[in-house]
């Protein structure tokens, strides 16, 4: 992708009804379509056939709110069903999830929804051909932002993200050539608060049994 | 207890509060007279309300003198028990939590032989804060609250009853619960409910604890928000019937919830039972390979659907009650915004049907 620089004003008024976030959220769909495949040699499957699933999309979300790039979303934990079955606390940003709706609505990106192997639902997401021609309109430096997110700090090496849903799901993003853990994706488990609670019984558990 | 820490990587924007929290956990879990008179043993209950350390170890080695254990306990104090019919307890959890965390969780637990289970407490103080306390907040304790109680009640539940949670949830430590919250006040009040469904901060926070899609009603002076997770209902004077209705609903949600694990279980035994075919096929074929491999699988299929067709008699009696105690209940304007017995019917259809599928597994 390139900014093109001879834009016209009506597409530049198109790009600017996006929030700054929203442009964000938009580039890393177009960017996971091509990472998830293959990295940086994603070219062999038509990008159109390329849809990103949600649960990917919102730990990349999260990993990118602890690393500071979203000025408006933040996170809560969320308890999300696994293909109907178990259900796993993860820190989904619910600003994050109405963008998505509302760059829907905005007929920006597509929805699809498909049954699984195991009987739930699966959605996922592509930039339709209007996202696409928004696309080229985004900044550079909202561009270079989500791309450094993108490379290992140390080696610079492109990271790598592997999800694995079993009983013990797994979600990370990692370097295949650093030991050096800084990217360590805390999606999966939820920070703790201190509290204090005291029991309350219920005043009307004789008239559930009785 | 100002001093009280969080670990939160990111800046909360905290919109809505709530006042003196009342958190409900409801789930629905196998429990009959047989399976509560084996709890109440293991309880010890007819020695009396001192404090029970408990834990979910197994006893791997009866002929040792000595164990160890993994530091996880609960301690449980009998409040109140009908050996066959109910028990009310009262658990302290002693969970470790990373340094600067401190967990005072105290609840009371009430377990009924019609298969439902409700955590509950009072929340006093998040992260040294009291009275109001945000829902951004709340939605890190009820997080915790839903492990927590995994744990805990894994150390009361029998090993027949362990089975069938793995069966239906693959890992019985995370399953779905319904969640609901009473607060006395709100910090944001709209004079109409659709105004919290503005599509921004109040919308997303609400979404946060009851799931996207959810409905604010107005009763009376009531505010009642529904989602598919539990609800919020700020009641300035929260009365027993009110209470009753509330945890009512969640039972009904909890049971709802329940039926569509165990259908999405069902429909993977029906995929495994026609793979299982196919193997029989290649066995009678002469395929040594599937001729070795088809005994396991079909002794594997036949115990997994018994133990689907008992929960589903536990899920059908445990309707039948409910749904007998729902249309007892008085009928008041609460009772009609949960509306409780039409969904329960729902529920009671979709059991009742999921029968004739185990029953064609079975042939």
């Amino acid at each position: 992708m390139f900014i093109d620089e001879n834009s016209s004003d009506e597409n530049k008024s198109d790009i600017s009804i996006l929030t700054r976030d929203q442009q964000i959220l938009l580039y890393t769909i177009d960017y996971l379509t091509k990472w998830v495949r293959g990295g940086d040699h994603f070219l062999q499957i038509p990008e159109e056939r390329t849809w990103i699933k949600e649960l990917p999309l919102w730990a990349v979300i999260y990993y990118q709110i602890v690393k500071g790039t979203y000025e408006t979303y933040d996170y809560a934990p969320t308890s999300i069903q696994f293909f109907g079955r178990s259900s796993f606390t993860v820190n989904l940003s619910y600003e994050g999830v109405d963008d998505i709706e509302d760059l829907r609505e905005l007929e920006i990106i597509d929805k699809i929804r498909l049954s699984t192997s195991q009987h739930g639902f699966v959605t996922a997401y592509r930039i339709t051909d209007y996202g696409n021609k928004l696309l080229v309109l985004i900044p550079k430096d909202v561009k270079d932002e989500v791309h450094g997110l993108f490379y290992c700090e140390h080696c610079k090496t492109h990271l790598n993200f592997l999800m694995n849903i079993g009983d013990e799901p797994e979600i990370k993003i990692d370097c295949p050539e650093c030991d050096v853990s800084d990217f360590e994706l805390a999606f999966l488990e939820s920070e703790d608060v201190s509290y204090i609670s005291e029991p309350y019984f219920l005043r009307i558990s004789k008239k559930l049994v009785g | 207890m100002s001093d009280l820490q969080s670990n939160v990587k990111d800046e909360l924007s905290e919109i809505l509060f709530v006042k003196n929290p009342k958190i409900f956990v409801i789930e629905w879990l196998p429990f009959d007279s047989n399976q509560l008179i084996e709890l109440n043993h293991k309880l010890d209950i007819e020695k009396g309300s001192r404090k029970t350390l408990l834990t979910g170890l197994i006893d791997q080695s009866p002929d040792s003198p000595t164990f160890q254990s993994t530091g996880k306990h609960t301690k449980v104090v009998v409040k109140d028990y009908n050996l066959d019919n109910y028990v009310n307890l009262e658990a302290i959890i002693d969970i470790p939590e990373q340094e600067g965390i401190v967990q005072i969780e105290e609840m009371a637990i009430f377990i009924s032989k019609a298969s439902f289970v409700v955590y509950s407490l009072n929340l006093k103080e998040i992260d040294g804060k009291n009275t109001f306390m945000s829902l951004d907040k709340l939605s890190r304790v009820v997080a915790d609250l839903s492990q927590d109680s995994s744990v805990l009640i894994d150390s009361l539940l029998t090993e027949f009853q362990r089975k069938f949670l793995k069966i239906i949830f693959g890992n019985p430590m995370h399953r779905p619960k319904t969640i609901c919250y009473v607060g006395e006040d709100i910090n944001i009040k709209h004079d109409n409910v659709n105004d919290y469904l503005d599509g921004e901060d109040c919308e997303i926070e609400l979404n946060q604890l009851l799931g996207e899609g959810h409905k604010p009603y107005k009763v009376n002076n009531d505010l009642i928000f529904k989602g598919t997770r539990g609800s919020i209902s700020i009641i300035e004077d929260f009365t027993e019937d009110k209470e009753f209705q509330i945890i009512l609903w969640g039972i009904q949600q909890a049971i709802r919830s329940f039926v569509d694990s165990f259908m999405s279980r069902i429909w993977e035994l029906y995929d495994q039972a026609n793979s299982t075919k196919d193997i029989v096929e290649e066995a009678v074929k002469g395929n040594t390979e599937a001729l070795n491999r088809v005994q396991e699988h079909i002794t594997i299929l036949t115990s997994t659907i018994s133990v689907v067709g008992q929960i589903q008699e536990f899920l059908t009696e445990s309707c039948i009650d409910v749904l007998s105690r729902c249309r007892k209940s008085d009928k008041t304007a609460l009772s009609e915004c949960f509306d409780v017995e039409k969904s329960l019917i729902t529920s009671q259809n979709r059991i009742a049907e999921s029968e004739k599928i185990i029953t064609g597994l079975l042939t």
